[in-house]
């Protein structure tokens, strides 16, 4: 019996879709979640895992054994049906992980697809309000320690600006969001969501490095 | 001085076996005792083992893996174990049986026999956790075959390092040397 379902299991593998992980699309998946139906790379398993049962549970395609109920759901579902659930509204602006991504672009992504079901619902999903302001550690130019900025990032204005004091009017910066590049750099300044923006100023090129406490403002 | 004090009271030290169902949060409590730290960690083939100390004990804490087919690989860590943390998701009532049965084949072993029980009742911030009476009851821990045992259930939180120190608090002033 658990033979039969074994092989049931690694047949759904060839069929198209099924043969890339459902998040990041790295080749050969060795884990499912058998709450979602998906087929899954060890990184992404690893924080669906992370997140909790509540959301998704998680089996290991060699390393466990599988009941009949099982492999049905995975059946029935699969990563194709799946994206066109949980994928349905996603803006075609919005960046998906690959298979080298790091760990925070990874986890804010799994989380709004699954947890908060930001593309199923769009309405209240937070890339959509067009103004947000927060808090980032950012590194000194001359002495490299890190301290608390403001940052605001607007819409209409097309802006990112930060401030050195949190009552100052007038910002320390002003960058135009069509000049800015970001990089995710965990390694560069040794924090997971460690970033380094660069944009252009006056001909010149300006790069600064910031990080946040949590993932989800950085992304 | 510091000499004649560890003379005296002993740097002691205690082999830990921590055994679970998969992701029940093994590795997660293993390295945030360790380093502090609450890492990702990817499920565990095989096994990590690490030593901590704490109030003068040196705990070496293995972790084995717990997905379904490497758990028989348990039994070839279970001599010279002088304490079983048992790692249970508070979470996963689904599979709160599954985790009684694994326990009561673990502690039954001949070579379990003398060992002292510390259950983690782990992901205690999750909706819907059970509670560390809850778990006690389900394991099974006060039938009659494990009543002489000497357990303890300890609610915790690896994550945040919730209640983890307690156990080995717990752990420490139960080994008997």
């Amino acid at each position: 019996m658990s033979e039969s379902n074994r092989r049931r299991l690694f047949e759904l593998l060839k069929i198209n879709g099924n043969d890339i992980c459902a998040d990041c699309d790295h080749e050969s998946p060795e884990w499912a979640s058998i709450t979602l139906g998906v087929f899954l790379c060890t990184q992404c398993a690893s924080i669906h895992r992370k997140i909790g049962i509540h959301v998704s549970r998680i089996k290991s395609l060699k390393l466990d054994n599988w009941d009949q109920s099982q492999v049905i759901i995975m059946e029935e579902n699969g990563n194709i049906l799946s994206k066109k659930l949980y994928e349905k509204h996603l803006p075609l602006y919005y960046r998906k992980p690959h298979p080298n991504d790091s760990h925070v672009v990874r986890e804010q992504w799994i989380r709004a697809k699954y947890e908060r079901k930001e593309f199923v619902n769009p309405c209240d999903a937070s890339y959509t309000k067009g103004h947000m302001e927060g808090y980032l550690w950012k590194r000194g130019r001359e002495d490299g320690k890190f301290l608390l900025r403001k940052f605001v990032l607007n819409e209409t204005e097309g802006t990112l600006k930060y401030y050195v004091k949190q009552t100052q009017k007038m910002p320390k910066t002003s960058i135009r969001i069509a000049l800015l590049n970001m990089n995710f750099c965990p390694n560069k300044i040794a924090n997971p969501n460690g970033m380094q923006l660069t944009w252009i100023k006056d001909g010149f090129t300006r790069s600064i490095f910031v990080y946040s406490e949590s993932g989800k403002v950085c992304h | 001085m510091g000499k004649i004090l560890s003379k005296i009271f002993g740097n002691k030290e205690m082999r830990i076996l921590m055994l679970g169902l998969d992701a029940a949060g093994k590795t997660t409590i293993l390295y945030k005792l360790k380093l502090g730290q609450s890492v990702t960690t990817i499920p565990t083939v095989g096994f990590n083992v690490e030593t901590v100390t704490y109030k003068n004990v040196k705990f070496s804490v293995w972790d084995v893996g717990g997905q379904d087919k490497i758990r028989p690989l348990w039994r070839h860590y279970y001599t010279g174990t002088q304490g079983l943390i048992f790692v249970v998701d508070s979470a996963d009532r689904d599979r709160i049986d599954e985790a009684r049965q694994e326990l009561h084949k673990i502690v039954n072993d001949r070579e379990m026999r003398e060992v002292i029980i510390l259950v983690f009742a782990n992901k205690q911030d999750l909706p819907d956790a059970m509670k560390p009476q809850e778990i006690q009851d389900k394991l099974g821990l006060t039938m009659t075959s494990l009543r002489q045992r000497n357990w303890y259930v300890q609610p915790a939180c690896a994550t945040t390092g919730d209640g983890l120190f307690e156990g080995l608090t717990w752990l420490m002033s139960n080994h008997k040397t």
